[in-house]
């Protein structure tokens, strides 16, 4: 684990949560998401007309007796789901910064760790470039989990990532079965806003969380400076400016960031996705506790 | 508003520097962070902002700019021009230097030395003041400025002054010029006070000019204003015109003496001594003229009154003077003193011109007519009757004719009938005088010309004619197209003559004036000509004589600083006199010259014959300035105009609290900047 970010203390308290997915999904066999769809457990969910063809073993023989009319009992049906986790591992979420590499890191093994803990299979999609990669494979139980966490917390952070692109040819994306999680930093000129829609059209649940850090909300720094950006090629690279940071630049700063993030979470309220933006510098149990059970993805 | 410092607006050069600091100075430090993805935004952001927000960001450099605009103008001195009626202590002093100043008070201190005083008073009144301004115009006949707009840092004013000490003229003065000169003075600064120290007095003064009067009340003065002699047909009537001012009534004694008088002649000495005394009474400040002259029994005046402005003293037989060399007039108080009054340069006189130079004019013609005679006699009784003394000798027909002895030879050759008579030409022209030849049938050896023929021109008069291009004097009043002639002799060759009038291009009266050579040929007679007839004839004749002998001087008497012309009959003249130990020569006439010492001259010549001519003459103080109570009518009052000068408002302070505001704004524009 990177740092004192998930320690088992943490993971102790994660097992008190679970993911909360839309009940529309349909998921796989055998999990623990409660579906809206009937299925073979034992908790009872509602009655049915027998119809030609039913399973006879299935009448409730007391409602029978009631009502001479043969209904059936249905049970709830818990499935499986597929937790696909977009693990966004450009320059720009910690090349530079250890911490919030770490953060983002800690936040998607989190997700995942819950994904496990309620049986689901977990997918970890490390973003570079126009692909994502699974060097883990679909992750089921703690213990491949635990294994593909101490993998991902040596993955590097380097050059840049087009999520659209990284989503979209993602092989692994299936239709309605599941939740997608974009942890991102979002800063980037890249159309993501693509793979949502591309992930809404595949019915999936989407989670976007957006993993900034303290100077990236509220620089710190003034005056004449040449930023360089962690993902330009050279110093001549269109992507580093010159700028005088002046307290008005700054409080175009701050207006220009919020009006991106209520974009994107006017984006997401549209699609139905949930969008989070944490801080690197909050503690994570913040998040997990505070800012993801807030949006109703945990409970 | 005016910058009495341009220059300093070269100051604004630093804002080019400013600008170019701003370009330059950017010192970026390098910063890397994970993305300018919101940074690109921001800019977005800033640039969607209204102007003035712009104008916010570049305030800072606006006030650097605004703080330097007003460095540089205050470098170059902003002042505000106001027009000022610049009024500053000065005084300009005009000493009266004239001839007057030099009365005396009772205890013998003179006006001029009281007006020194006064000028040194002048002096130190002004100059106490911290701007004063001091000048001193001495007013003699030509007004200078001894000193000029000094300040009491000038130390050189006692020797000024000393330098003057003793220089009060004997002239006049010209006050009215003095007043002139201070014009610039008076366009610098309208308010200079004009201070006048002299004796006369003003009816009026205009505005701005101060008269302080030296005269002492006490004062007055008796001074002989004129004297002059003229020859009546008895003897010479002596005209003196003597003159009082002062507050009471007065007696003097006016004294005549003749040392030589009636000599035989000017070189001898034994003429007799007449001396002449009127005492004459004055009731109060007058003039009066006092006449020694001669009267029969029947026209003896009458005893003249107390108050009559004229007196005549009747001479007796044996105080008749038909010639004098010299008259010495003197007023002189009862005890016989001549410096008795409070001016006394003008208490004596000296008369000169009592002995005429004597010109021998001799005629000889070989048929005299009348007019030449007469021509000369006009001239001895009439024009030059106090001048010249002529002796006209005239030689009959057939005498011998004189070719020495004489001042001036007429020579005149005549025809009777076609016949020409003997010419009386002499074959060498006389070598101790001036010739006329009229008609000359021959030419002399020495004439230095050529006679050809005679032509006759028939009955009818010819007219001759002159160079109009030429004006000589000898044509004066002479009107050649008047004179018409029926015959002339033609002369074809002539040496050093002048032509003056001419006949169909042939010389008829041609002149010669070289040094000892004065030769005058009229080769037409007057019996074959109408010139006698004219006016034009007495005149010629005169030019001649003015021509041959011209008088040294024209007056015996002259005022100090009179132009005197000098005429000379050699080849110099020298005057030797008061101020003039070494003499003064001439060699170019006529001669212009001024005498400046008051008393008595003398003009020596030795003429181109070698006769040596003396002249005196009595230089005297003008007339005015006897009159010690002059009192002038007013002065002309000086152009002046209202100076407004420039005055200099310093904007500097209002530029100064103007530059530390802005610092002031500066200071906080960068607090905020760095907060």
């Amino acid at each position: 684990m990177k740092g004192s970010l998930l320690n088992d203390q943490f993971f102790s308290r994660l097992e008190t949560l679970s993911l909360e997915l839309r009940s529309n999904l349909t998921g796989y066999f055998g999990g623990k998401h409660l579906v809206n769809r009937y299925g073979q457990t034992v908790e009872f969910a509602d009655f049915r007309e027998y119809q030609l063809g039913d399973d006879i073993r299935r009448i409730d023989w007391n409602l029978y007796s009631r009502f001479e009319k043969y209904f059936l009992k249905l049970f709830t049906d818990e499935r499986q789901m597929q937790v696909q986790i977009f693990l966004d591992c450009s320059a720009s979420m910690g090349e530079d910064n250890e911490e919030k590499s770490s953060y983002a890191v800690a936040t998607a093994a989190a997700l995942g760790f819950l994904a496990v803990h309620n049986m689901d299979k977990v997918t970890f999609n490390i973003m570079k470039g126009e692909k994502s990669d699974n060097p883990f494979g679909t992750i089921v139980g703690k213990t491949a989990f635990f294994r593909a966490i101490s993998t991902l917390e040596n993955v590097k952070f380097e050059g840049d990532a087009d999520i659209n692109a990284c989503v979209t040819s993602c092989p692994d994306t299936s239709t309605n079965n599941g939740l997608t999680v974009i942890v991102s930093d979002f800063f980037t000129e890249s159309n993501w806003k693509k793979a949502v829609d591309y992930l809404c059209y595949k019915n999936r649940q989407v989670l976007l969380v957006q993993v900034l850090t303290r100077d990236e909300i509220d620089p710190s720094y003034d005056g004449r400076v040449n930023l360089i950006d962690s993902e330009s090629v050279d110093v001549s690279d269109t992507k580093n400016m010159k700028i005088r940071i002046t307290r008005s630049m700054q409080k175009a700063y701050e207006e220009a960031l919020n009006d991106y993030l209520q974009d994107i979470k006017t984006f997401c309220n549209k699609r139905g996705a949930d969008f989070v933006t944490v801080c690197s510098d909050t503690a994570i149990e913040k998040v997990l506790f505070g800012e993801l059970l807030k949006v109703g993805i945990m409970s | 508003m005016k910058l009495l410092a341009p220059l300093g607006l070269l100051g604004l050069i630093s804002i080019l520097i400013l600008i170019f600091i701003y370009i330059i100075k950017p010192n970026y430090q390098q910063k890397r962070i994970s993305t300018t993805f919101v940074w690109k935004l921001s800019l977005q952001y800033k640039k969607k902002k209204i102007p003035l927000s712009k104008l916010r960001n570049i305030l800072l450099i606006i006030c650097q700019v605004l703080i330097l605009i007003a460095a540089s103008l205050i470098l170059s001195q902003p002042n505000r021009v106001l027009k000022v009626d610049q009024a500053r202590s000065e005084v300009v002093a005009i000493l009266d230097s004239s001839a007057s100043m030099l009365t005396e008070d009772a205890d013998e201190v003179t006006r001029y030395e009281r007006a020194l005083t006064e000028v040194k008073n002048q002096a130190d009144s002004v100059l106490a003041k911290e701007d004063g301004l001091f000048s001193l115009i001495v007013a003699n006949e030509a007004p200078y400025f001894l000193i000029e707009r000094v300040t009491n840092k000038y130390t050189g004013l006692e020797s000024e002054l000393e330098t003057i000490e003793d220089s009060c003229s004997y002239a006049s003065s010209d006050i009215e010029t003095a007043v002139l000169m201070c014009e610039d003075i008076l366009l610098d600064n309208s308010h200079a006070q004009i201070v006048i120290i002299t004796d006369k007095t003003y009816d009026s003064l205009p505005e701005g000019i101060t008269v302080i009067d030296v005269k002492d009340e006490e004062e007055y003065n008796v001074g002989i204003l004129d004297a002059s002699a003229y020859y009546d047909d008895i003897c010479n009537t002596f005209t003196i015109t003597v003159g009082y001012y002062g507050n009471s009534t007065k007696t003097v004694h006016l004294n005549l003496n003749i040392p030589e008088a009636n000599p035989s002649d000017s070189s001898s000495e034994n003429g007799v001594e007449i001396d002449l005394n009127q005492e004459i009474y004055f009731p109060g400040s007058m003039t009066k003229t006092i006449i020694f002259k001669y009267f029969s029994e029947d026209e003896m005046p009458e005893e003249a009154g107390p108050n009559d402005e004229i007196v005549y003293y009747p001479i007796g037989d044996n105080e008749k003077v038909y010639r004098y060399k010299s008259a010495i007039i003197t007023l002189t108080d009862e005890a016989g003193y001549s410096d008795f009054d409070s001016f006394v340069l003008d208490n004596t006189f000296q008369l000169y011109g009592g002995l005429k130079p004597v010109i021998k004019v001799v005629y000889a013609s070989a048929l005299p007519n009348p007019f030449v005679p007469a021509a000369i006699q006009n001239l001895k009784n009439k024009v030059y009757k106090d001048v010249w003394d002529i002796q006209l000798t005239e030689i009959k027909m057939g005498g011998e004719v004189p070719t020495e002895g004489y001042d001036l030879y007429i020579f005149e050759d005549a025809w009777q009938g076609t016949t020409a008579l003997p010419s009386v030409v002499p074959d060498k022209l006389p070598q101790d005088g001036a010739v006329i030849l009229l008609n000359p049938l021959k030419a002399p050896t020495n004439g230095g010309f050529h006679i050809d023929k005679y032509l006759s021109l028939g009955n009818n008069l010819q007219y001759i004619y002159r160079d109009t291009e030429v004006d000589h004097v000898l044509l004066e009043n002479v009107y050649p197209d008047d004179i018409g002639i029926t015959r002339y002799n033609r002369i074809d060759s002539y040496d050093s003559y002048e032509t003056l009038m001419y006949f169909d291009e042939d010389p008829v009266f041609m002149i010669k004036n070289d040094g000892a050579d004065k030769i005058a040929v009229l080769n037409f007679s007057v019996h074959f000509s109408n010139i006698a007839l004219t006016s034009s004839w007495p005149h010629l004749i005169k030019n001649i004589y003015d021509y041959f002998f011209p008088t040294t001087v024209t007056s015996n008497a002259f005022e100090i600083n009179e132009s005197v012309i000098l005429n000379s009959r050699g080849e110099q003249l020298l005057i030797t006199g008061t101020n003039l130990e070494n003499g003064i020569e001439f060699k170019t006439f006529p001669a212009e010259y001024q005498f400046t010492a008051y008393g008595t001259y003398e003009i020596t010549q030795t003429t181109y014959y070698g006769v040596q001519l003396t002249d005196k003459v009595f230089v005297r103080i003008p007339r005015a300035e006897s009159d010690i109570y002059a009192a002038e009518a007013s002065i002309e009052s000086p152009y002046k105009e209202t100076k407004i000068s420039d005055f200099y408002q310093n904007l500097l302070l209002y530029f100064a609290i103007a530059l530390v505001t802005i610092l002031f704004i500066e200071w906080l524009l960068h607090i905020r900047e760095e907060a």
